[in-house]
């Protein structure tokens, strides 16, 4: 039996008057691919905001590999396994391709100032290592040719495949995509898709996917949450939410 | 012709001094995207902690040698580091938590620094002289080398290791950086460290050659200089700081040389108009990149 990854316990968060998430709860199994879908405004990313630490929960507890992290930071999340994507693409846009991989592979490394002054053996050792891993990552998503680019020159879908990129490098246990899909064109959604089914295989990764692509949803979640207005209204698979009442009257209305 | 050979070697010495000041406001800026305007405050306690230290020094074994002199050096650098550490974390930090408009981090910035100033007032008001521990000759090799091996190693630094990326990372995108697994609060702590680590040994090779100073030594005699430097260097820039410092500092000790034909009283007038003109043809500074956003 696979071991659970990120847990999710009744949580909910309140901003001003307004209960943005209301008793969220999700359990994700090691190499699970789930997708979490609602209409626009259901709380999705707010949810994603309480799994990677930008935002503390109200109430409820989360809980990443074993470990209660509710009211830990992120960067401290980051180092137990959790990595994501963001809706709006948050690349470091003067950085090279290659450095913005790097940046997630710091946690993997743990030479001192010293040893980066000084250059010593340890600083080699750790960087040239690195380099490699990202290198590797880079190649799996066809992003190798572009590594002393700017993020910021790479068209629209290698940004996003970039993303994707630097959140693998820290090596996560779960992988949380918000709207990978978003603003790419049928052709780059299907590539897409490929893409994220291969990242799981290689990087050995449970991945978590906000998305309003239904095909792609669709296409390749194992199971799926739907959450409306905050609430959760049906958790099954594919075939169960296509067919499910609740979730149409959701986002087509009464 | 010699005067003015004279002039711009003091210019060289002077700008290479200003450019280790000024790689502390720009590395600061470039992060935080706050002007830290108790840099000038951690110059003079820096100055003072030097002095002091010598003048117990000398009269010790130690006397007169090379060695007081460094070893008031590394404890200026250690103090001058502790209390950078206070102020980002005590001041500063919790109005990034709080995300405060960055006028209430400019405003702080300059309470802090009075509240520096005023304590070093109190401590000692009258002038004292940093006691002669080289000539002018060597304290301009001393000043040339120590700032270009300084600027070389901090360019590795921050190009090459995996810190140095962290804080591009930071100064980029606070939040994504942390999203990223980067320790956002340990990163601007130590660009404030470097920073005023700097700020110690610039001022130390100021006063090294028996220079005379006050409590305002970084509020007014160095001043605004370096500040000035980074940003017509380019704020943000490591090469553009350095740059802007020798820049001012030949200006200065040009406008100074003649100052028989009355240029000395319109030094700052000087400095301060190419600085305007610089800036209206290169916004962002000579080696600033311009911000443009796409839309």
């Amino acid at each position: 039996m696979a071991n659970t990854v990120l847990k999710a316990n009744n949580i909910s968060i309140v901003f001003g008057g307004l209960k943005a998430v209301d008793n969220f709860s999700i359990e994700i199994k090691e190499g699970e691919l789930v997708g979490l879908i609602g209409p626009n405004g259901a709380g999705k990313t707010t949810v994603f905001n309480m799994l990677t630490g930008v935002y503390v929960p109200t109430s409820g507890t989360v809980e990443l590999c074993g470990k209660d992290v509710t009211k830990l930071n992120p960067h401290k999340r980051v180092e137990l396994g959790i990595s994501r994507t963001f809706q709006n693409i948050r690349l470091f846009k003067r950085m090279s391709v290659l450095e913005n991989v790097k940046v997630s592979s710091n946690i993997h490394m743990n030479y001192s100032v010293f040893d980066g002054i000084f250059k010593t053996k340890k600083y080699y050792e750790q960087e040239d290592l690195a380099t490699e891993e990202a290198m590797e990552i880079l190649k799996v998503l066809g992003l190798e040719e572009y590594i002393n680019e700017e993020a910021q020159n790479l068209p629209y879908g290698k940004q996003r495949k970039l993303e994707i990129a630097r959140a693998l490098a820290s090596r996560p246990a779960i992988l949380c995509l918000d709207e990978p899909a978003a603003g790419m064109n049928p052709t780059e959604t299907e590539e897409l898709m490929e893409t994220i089914k291969i990242v799981r295989e290689k990087f050995n990764t449970a991945i978590l996917l906000i998305e309003h692509d239904m095909k792609l949803v669709m296409g390749i979640c194992e199971w799926i949450k739907v959450i409306s207005f905050g609430k959760e209204i049906a958790t099954g698979t594919p075939v169960e939410i296509r067919n499910n009442k609740e979730v149409i009257t959701a986002y087509l209305g009464e | 012709m010699n005067t003015l050979l004279e002039g711009l070697k003091q210019g060289l010495e002077l700008g290479s001094i200003f450019a280790l000041m000024a790689l502390g406001y720009s590395m600061v800026y470039g992060i935080v995207k706050m002007i830290n305007f108790a840099h000038s405050e951690f110059i003079t306690i820096g100055g003072f902690l030097a002095y002091f230290i010598t003048e117990s020094l000398l009269k010790s074994t130690f006397g007169n040698s090379i060695w007081s002199l460094l070893i008031a050096l590394v404890a200026a650098i250690i103090v001058c580091v502790i209390v950078a550490i206070i102020t980002e974390r005590f001041a500063y930090r919790p109005l990034r938590k709080k995300g405060s408009s960055r006028i209430t981090a400019l405003i702080t910035a300059i309470g802090v620094s009075y509240i520096f100033s005023g304590i070093m007032n109190a401590i000692e008001p009258e002038q004292l002289q940093f006691h002669k521990f080289v000539d002018k000759n060597t304290s301009f090799y001393i000043a040339i080398i120590t700032t270009a091996v300084l600027l070389a190693l901090l360019t590795f630094f921050v190009k090459k290791t995996k810190i140095g990326i962290a804080m591009r990372a930071v100064s980029e995108n606070e939040q994504a950086a942390k999203l990223m697994g980067i320790n956002n609060n340990f990163i601007i702590a130590l660009t404030f460290m470097i920073g005023s680590a700097l700020a110690a040994i610039g001022v130390v090779i100021y006063l090294l050659d028996g220079e005379c100073f006050t409590f305002e030594i970084g509020s007014v005699t160095i001043g605004l200089y370096p500040f000035v430097a980074a940003v017509i260097g380019g704020i943000g820039s490591l090469p553009g700081a350095v740059i802007g410092g020798f820049l001012i500092g030949i200006i200065r000790a040009i406008t100074q040389v003649y100052s028989n034909i009355g240029l000395s009283s319109w030094v700052d007038t000087i400095i301060y108009g190419i600085f305007v003109i610089i800036l209206l043809f290169k916004p962002s500074g000579l080696l600033g990149k311009d911000v443009r956003e796409k839309v």
